[in-house]
């Protein structure tokens, strides 16, 4: 599936779905949903998040890898998770309480959603 | 009653009990304070009833440091004085401001806010507000969609505000000429104070004008009025019996010149659109709040105190640099460069109602400014035409003005994030972690404040906690150059409470 037409039919009710284990996106294994900054995008166009996503890769180089990106999403999503899109607002809403929080090209921005940028803005470069 | 002087004949001497020199804000507030009472009020000033250019000229000079608006455009010089053109934004200084806090050099005032309130109270009637009446709660009652932003409230409160339309001159002019006991003098700018040999009292302040007329003025009280850049160059220059100027054994006067800073400073982008009057100012507010951060955060972070108000951003980022805008001599003609940016700003902001930008806003601070010593009034060697030395501001700011204004926002969009609520992106300066750094075109309030500050030791302060200038038993400063730090909140309605409270004490 293309991703920006992912991401248009996301909040149409498309994202529930448990992407299959495949290697659609390269050599790394993830769920799209982690590339989706859900809320970001009710107030940013996907341009804004890919531009978002390559500052914070700018800033952070040593997390430039999808492989290192995803890994660092899961960390704190709970291993029993299936549902990622219910759970990533979870994470974005403790990474503000636990002060997780990172400042990209001025935005003062969770470091999950921060990530999931950066992530989107890896697959873009595809 | 109202006389002109410069219809009166050369070198006449007026006798009063009390002289206030300077009827504007703080001028006015003390004269009709003392309306009816037995006691003849010498009332001077310079300029007329109104605009008049050779009079607001006497306000010209230059400026250095960070750049600042012309000084001949940033006070009115006739009756009512800057009433002429303020916004009318009102709200009480914060228990904090008052404090002595250890991470804010030169902090603490001599009296709590406490002390202040009833004066507060009384001001209230001079500037023809509503009650005095801060609590957000309190309003609720009356206005139910004043909806505050569900925050954190151990981290950002709801500072309100009152708005005044009080124009002094409109307002009171006719008053006060009808009033007995007050003697108000137009056209008599004081250019000299004079004193007893020791200079322990003053006897007469000189007062002169355009016509060629010079006076004098004996009174048993004086009280300055005239503004704080002015207070401290009407102190600074006079120089006939102390070379260093009068208050100024501690070379004192003119420094801890504070304005308040209000920058365009970062946006917040909301996730849905929050239905709430509490954040808005149109034609019908009554009231309405700006987020402040709480005293105790501000403790913990070691920040100043500051507030952040909310509009429309489609309108924020149509709207041009107020210290550019604000560029002409000509007080009128700088309005009129900034009401009809503003006026563009609004037909711009009103072609976008769609899309996330309409439920963004641009937040704007409002912050004191620390005091600082360096930031100052001086005199220069050029003279206005009425021979009194003009002044330079040298306007300087810290790293903490800075790190608090950052500090601020990441504070609030930290807040928003954790309400869900949306989020806050800084404005480029903020970004430049470089804390002396500033925007060529950063705004201020238009606030002059502290040139003779307030202590209770004559080594730290020009005036004691009464406003009596130390060591000089019966010359006085009204006003917010008595201000010891500036507060957050917009200076007027301080300045008149402390106007009162100077007042009352003066009636002993």
């Amino acid at each position: 599936m293309d991703r920006r037409k992912f991401i248009w039919i996301f909040p149409l009710g498309g994202a529930a779905i448990a992407w299959p284990g495949c290697n659609y996106f390269g050599a790394v294994d993830y769920d799209p949903v982690l590339a989706v900054p859900q809320t970001l995008l009710t107030i940013w166009d996907q341009n804004t998040a890919i531009d978002i996503g390559g500052k914070y890769l700018s800033q952070f180089p040593e997390e430039g890898k999808k492989r290192k990106l995803v890994r660092l999403l899961r960390e704190n999503l709970a291993s029993d998770e299936n549902d990622v899109s219910t759970a990533l607002p979870e994470v974005v809403e403790k990474d503000f309480q636990e002060h997780r929080v990172v400042t990209v090209d001025g935005w003062i921005l969770s470091r999950t959603e921060a990530r999931q940028c950066a992530l989107f803005s890896l697959d873009d470069q595809k | 009653m109202h006389y002109d002087a410069r219809k009166l004949e050369n070198n006449s001497v007026i006798e009063g009990d009390i002289c206030i020199v300077g009827a504007g804000t703080a001028g006015i507030s003390i004269a009709l304070d003392w309306l009816g009472t037995n006691k003849k009020v010498i009332l001077l000033e310079g300029g007329g009833f109104e605009y008049d250019d050779d009079v607001q000229d006497l306000y010209a000079g230059t400026t250095t440091g960070q750049k600042y608006y012309p000084l001949k455009s940033t006070r009115l010089h006739y009756f009512g004085g800057t009433t002429g053109h303020w916004a009318g934004m009102c709200a009480p200084y914060d228990p904090v401001d008052f404090q002595k806090r250890d991470w804010v050099p030169y902090s603490g005032w001599p009296f709590t806010r406490e002390q202040l309130d009833p004066y507060y109270a009384k001001a209230h009637d001079t500037l023809k507000l509503g009650p005095y009446q801060y609590d957000l709660k309190d309003w609720q009652q009356e206005i139910p969609d004043l909806i505050p932003f569900p925050l954190d409230e151990k981290v950002v409160w709801n500072k309100v505000w009152q708005f005044s339309e009080a124009r002094f001159n409109a307002l009171y002019a006719e008053e006060i000429k009808k009033a007995p006991n007050v003697h108000l003098y137009t056209y008599a700018n004081v250019i000299d104070i004079l004193g007893n040999e020791d200079l322990t009292q003053i006897q007469e302040v000189v007062v002169r004008n355009h016509a060629g007329k010079t006076h004098k003025v004996r009174a048993g009280q004086f009280v300055l009025a005239c503004g704080a850049v002015q207070n401290a160059r009407l102190l600074l220059a006079s120089r006939s019996q102390a070379t260093q100027g009068l208050g100024n054994n501690h070379d004192l006067v003119g420094r801890y010149f504070m304005e308040h800073l209000e920058h365009a400073s970062a946006e917040l982008w909301l996730f849905k659109h929050i239905p709430t009057k509490l954040y808005v100012w149109g034609s019908d507010t009554v009231v309405r709040a700006e987020l402040a951060i709480t005293e105790a955060l501000q403790k913990e972070t070691q920040i100043l105190n500051g507030t952040v108000s909310l509009f429309p951003l489609t309108l924020g980022r149509n709207l041009n640099s107020e210290m550019d805008l604000w560029n002409n001599e000509d007080p009128r003609k700088s309005a009129e460069n900034f009401w009809n940016d503003i006026a563009n700003a609004r037909a711009e902001a009103a072609k976008i109602t769609e899309g996330s930008i309409s439920r963004a806003f641009t937040l704007h601070t409002r912050i004191e400014q620390a005091p600082n010593p360096n930031s100052r009034v001086t005199l220069l060697s050029e003279k206005d035409a009425l021979g009194v030395p003009k002044i330079n501001l040298h306007w300087n700011l810290t790293d903490l003005d800075k790190r608090s204004i950052r500090t601020i926002y990441q504070l609030l969009g930290h807040q928003m994030g954790l309400a869900g609520l949306g989020r806050v992106r800084l404005n480029e300066f903020l970004r430049d972690e470089d804390d002396n750094s500033w925007p060529e075109d950063l705004n201020a309030g238009w606030h002059h404040m502290g040139t003779t500050r307030m202590s209770d030791s004559a080594t730290e302060g020009v005036v004691d906690a009464n406003c009596q200038i130390h060591g000089i038993s019966n010359l006085y400063v009204a006003g917010s150059g008595c201000y010891t730090t500036s507060g957050a909140a917009n200076p007027t309605l301080t300045l008149v409470a402390l106007s009162l409270r100077l007042s009352d004490y003066l009636k002993g």
